[in-house]
């Protein structure tokens, strides 16, 4: 009997002592575990939007050409061969001509050919798919195939930006094991489930909920990718992948929050690692009426009320209570990761008085609550703000005091993520407070800020924001030839953006990843942390838990 | 017995309907739905195709109509947030958490009788007080904080079990049978403690009060007159009695236990129900929400019919009305 009564203490001691040794480093195989909070959905690139299937789909499938690290999408200078060991140009720049390269192989053997190119292009304009990348590839009127190792992109119109949405915008697909599934089909294809690609590493397995795997490639053309095996390891939550990461069950994860580096302070064996980003965070300022209606907004359809309200604001003091000193204050709707970027762009300044003088000239008079009034209409507005996001609360909340000094009443509506996408298309919001993830094309800013963007249905020029004079600087710089005097002319819409003051441009928020110290991550990409993770290498130090076991079994 | 069963699944058919009908709703009028997030690379041309692909661009009555047409005809519908058939997804995460709340259920029975079993034979002694004040002070903590703080204790502090998953992802390809039976028990430890901590208490402070009536009843007398040992008392009298009204008690506590293994799921990132649930909330995928909910009181409309039943089985006065 008293043995009986042990028997639950023994089960629990032994299967204590089996635990995985956190021992040293593999010497023969590394793997580099990512904890991320998010499941996959499906591995072909032009069927999803979801961040760890675009993540593990970079390592299976590849497009034409790279961009080169300093993020040029003009032309085509700086960018790297990817599928395409190298492109010809027409005399005219409305057609270019891609080489394949003839070691290129898809993971079962069969060689890369223009057949996949073709495919693929189709997959990605194909309405019944409804690839996210389709729109971004109207500038092409057909591909077709020279020979079975060239294919050929030809334009409507040249643009500066035709070879980047040409090389990089569509992964290459096999059409071989695709092109018998329908378009209809597609997205639950059992493809989805086991990919093969053309990449640096080959996928292994996929745990729903749990665990995604690849490994390294020895045949890629490229050379075997310097780490062995890459786990995506999902947890439930940031929480739940931060104790992860502190407990050594994974070694990477690509963001840290403000306090989870207090706690990485306690654990030499991690480190910290900023890396550019394409995010910046600001105030949008809805121009029309509530719900939009007919008719400006009370107090944001006036351009001179929207600049004072910014003026209002020590962009620089929030910044620095919220984050530290470091922290840089955004220029405009710009990144300084931008090709575009410009510091010395001209900026509303800091001028509390100004901007009570300019409220007071507008008719916007201080009442007895310390509230202003305009007639019967109170200067009181309500500003969206997510409720997962702590930074930007504590931000609102800096807002909500500094503008309360100038006469203007914030109201708070902490709602998710779905309840503010869902008040930001509806234009049902007075003010809300966004992350805006940049792409790298700067025409990307019509899509965000032009007359035409705001007329649509379910755009992103939520704001109503419409202005002919940067309509017209924007369509020039896109129809423009001259590299240079096309940049010149998005510095000059981004200063008109940024004088008209659609949205209050509060920081750029530097990236920080969490890794082992022995974790040596290559250059990370502002738009794509994850471009070069062939390249990245593990050195001697602590592995995730559960490496040296796997060693003692030889495996890999 | 068949009126009884029939009855009873004609109450759960209700039951599961009402949850189906109140969940579809609420989640229908919550603002926002899958595509209203601030995705801005995505072309309005686009995210309107894929609202009309999904009927949300129907009226609401039309999209309830449609919900109930596939769920008759068994299709559970298509998750949009992980872009498959709901029916695959289910077929992935249920087994997870059934196995997760399986064990805790059992854990908690065992742990539960066993404690009443010792407080109500030790009553009035520091060993009662002690056992009901320790299984008081786990059963008044919140579920969450409990399963944070064993996290906490067992695997970040004393790094003994593992803090999150169901398996090694280091290892998992290559073991061996047993070694991955191993590790994926050492998986579930955390979870199951949590769930039998937070559930045991509950049904020791039950048990007791039921051993210590049936200590009272006169056939319990008579065997203690006629010398039998108190051991065999409590084995052989005592207990079997006292262990009819427990089977009640375990169709109440599988619905509590589901919702605790939610929270559960979600601190140690198991992948089941309630990990799936709670990211499908987020992402407003109607589909895997409805049908997660639907499941959800399923099982639980299931296990009480289970327990119905049994408890007829084992007493014949419930057979006989």
């Amino acid at each position: 009997m008293r043995t009986l009564r042990r028997i639950p203490s023994l089960v629990i001691l032994l299967l204590a002592a089996c635990r995985g040794d956190a021992g040293s480093a593999s010497k023969h195989a590394t793997a580099l575990v990512m904890t991320l909070p998010a499941d996959a959905d499906v591995f072909i690139p032009a069927l999803t939007i979801n961040e760890t299937s675009i993540q593990v789909g970079s390592v299976l499938f590849e497009s034409l050409a790279n961009v080169g690290d300093s993020l040029n999408v003009i032309g085509d200078e700086g960018f790297r061969p990817g599928l395409a060991s190298s492109w010809t140009w027409a005399p005219d720049s409305l057609s270019i001509a891609f080489h394949l390269d003839p070691k290129a192989r898809w993971q079962d053997g069969v060689p890369v050919r223009a057949a996949d190119v073709l495919y693929s292009y189709h997959v990605n304009t194909s309405k019944e798919i409804g690839s996210k990348v389709g729109p971004l590839l109207a500038g092409i009127d057909s591909v077709t195939a020279r020979d079975s190792a060239t294919v050929v992109f030809w334009f409507h119109a040249r643009t500066l930006e035709q070879f980047y949405n040409a090389a990089t915008q569509i992964s290459v697909l096999p059409a071989h094991l695709l092109q018998n599934i329908p378009d209809s089909s597609l997205k639950t294809a059992p493809f989805n489930r086991n990919p093969v690609g053309s990449g640096p590493y080959k996928f292994v397995r996929w745990v729903s909920g749990s665990t995604i795997e690849v490994a390294a490639d020895s045949n890629y053309r490229g050379g075997r990718p310097k780490i062995d095996r890459i786990i995506w390891s999902i947890a439930a939550n940031p929480d739940a992948a931060m104790l992860r990461l502190f407990s050594g069950e994974a070694n990477f994860t690509e963001t840290l929050r403000k306090q989870d580096l207090e706690q990485m302070a306690k654990h030499p064996e991690l480190k910290a690692v900023h890396y550019p980003s394409m995010l910046v965070y600001f105030m949008r300022l809805n121009e029309r009426a509530r719900g939009g209606k007919h008719g400006p907004h009370a107090i944001f359809g006036d351009r001179e009320v929207r600049r004072a309200l910014t003026m209002a604001i020590d962009r620089r003091r929030a910044v620095t209570t919220v984050f530290d000193s470091a922290t840089p204050v955004a220029v405009g709707p710009i990144t300084s990761a931008l090709g575009t970027y410009d510091a010395s762009l001209p900026r509303i300044p800091f001028a509390p008085d100004s901007a009570a003088a300019i409220l007071e000239r507008r008719g916007w008079v201080m009442g007895k609550d310390g509230i202003r009034h305009k007639g019967s209409q109170p200067l009181r507005f309500s500003v969206l703000v997510p409720s997962t996001s702590t930074q930007r609360q504590q931000m609102v909340v800096l807002i909500q005091d500094m503008l309360k000094r100038v006469g203007a009443q914030v109201d708070i509506e902490r709602v998710d993520f779905p309840t503010m996408g869902a008040h930001l298309q509806a234009h049902d919001y007075d003010a809300s407070f966004e992350g805006m993830s940049l792409d790298p094309t700067p025409s990307g800013i019509r899509q965000e800020w032009s007359s035409a963007a705001a007329k649509g249905e379910g755009t992103s020029n939520t704001g109503y924001y419409m202005s002919a004079a940067f309509d017209a600087v924007v369509d020039s710089a896109v129809a423009s030839r001259d590299p240079r005097a096309a940049i010149a002319q998005y510095r000059r819409a981004y200063a008109t953006l940024i004088d008209d003051a659609p949205g209050i441009w509060m920081y750029e928020l530097p990236s920080i990843a969490g890794m082992s110290v022995n974790v040596h991550p290559a250059t990370m990409r502002a738009d794509l942390w994850f471009a070069h993770l062939a390249d990245w290498t593990i050195g001697e130090g602590p592995a995730p838990k559960g490496a040296s076991a796997a060693l003692a079994t030889g495996a890999h | 017995m068949r009126r009884l069963l029939a009855g009873r699944l004609l109450q759960g058919l209700a039951v599961i309907w009402v949850v189906a009908t109140f969940t579809f709703a609420l989640l229908h009028l919550a603002p926002g739905d899958p595509f209203s997030y601030s995705e801005r690379r995505i072309a309005p041309e686009v995210i309107a195709r894929w609202r009309h692909v999904y009927c949300l661009d129907r009226p609401l009555p039309a999209q309830y109509v449609c919900y109930l047409r596939s769920v008759a005809s068994g299709d559970l519908g298509y998750s949009i947030s992980q872009a498959r058939p709901v029916r695959d997804i289910l077929v992935d995460y249920v087994p997870r958490t059934l196995e997760l709340m399986s064990l805790g259920l059992l854990a908690s029975f065992l742990v539960g009788i066993g404690l009443g079993v010792l407080e109500a034979r030790r009553r009035g002694t520091f060993a009662d007080w002690g056992s009901r004040g320790i299984t008081l002070f786990f059963y008044s903590m919140p579920d969450f904080w409990l399963a944070l703080m064993l996290a906490l204790i067992f695997a970040y502090w004393l790094p003994i079990f593992p803090i999150s998953g169901i398996e090694d992802v280091i290892n998992a390809p290559t073991n061996s049978w047993w070694q991955h039976v191993v590790d994926h028990l050492r998986h579930l430890v955390l979870p199951v403690a949590t769930l039998t901590l937070m559930t045991c208490a509950g049904i020791a402070r039950f048990q007791r009060a039921a051993m210590l009536d049936a200590m009272q009843l006169e056939f319990v007398v008579t065997a203690r007159a006629k010398g039998v040992s108190e051991n065999g008392i409590v084995r052989h009298h005592v207990l079997r009695n006292a262990l009819l009204p427990i089977i009640t008690l375990a169709g109440l506590t599988l619905p509590m236990l589901l919702g605790g293994a939610v929270l559960v799921e979600l601190v140690f990132s198991w992948p089941g129900m309630g990990f799936v649930t709670a990211m499908a909330v987020g992402s407003r995928d109607y589909a895997l929400v409805t049908s997660s909910v639907l499941i959800t009181s399923a099982l639980v409309v299931v296990g009480t019919i289970i327990a119905d039943l049994l408890y007829a089985l084992a007493d014949p006065r419930v057979r006989a009305a």
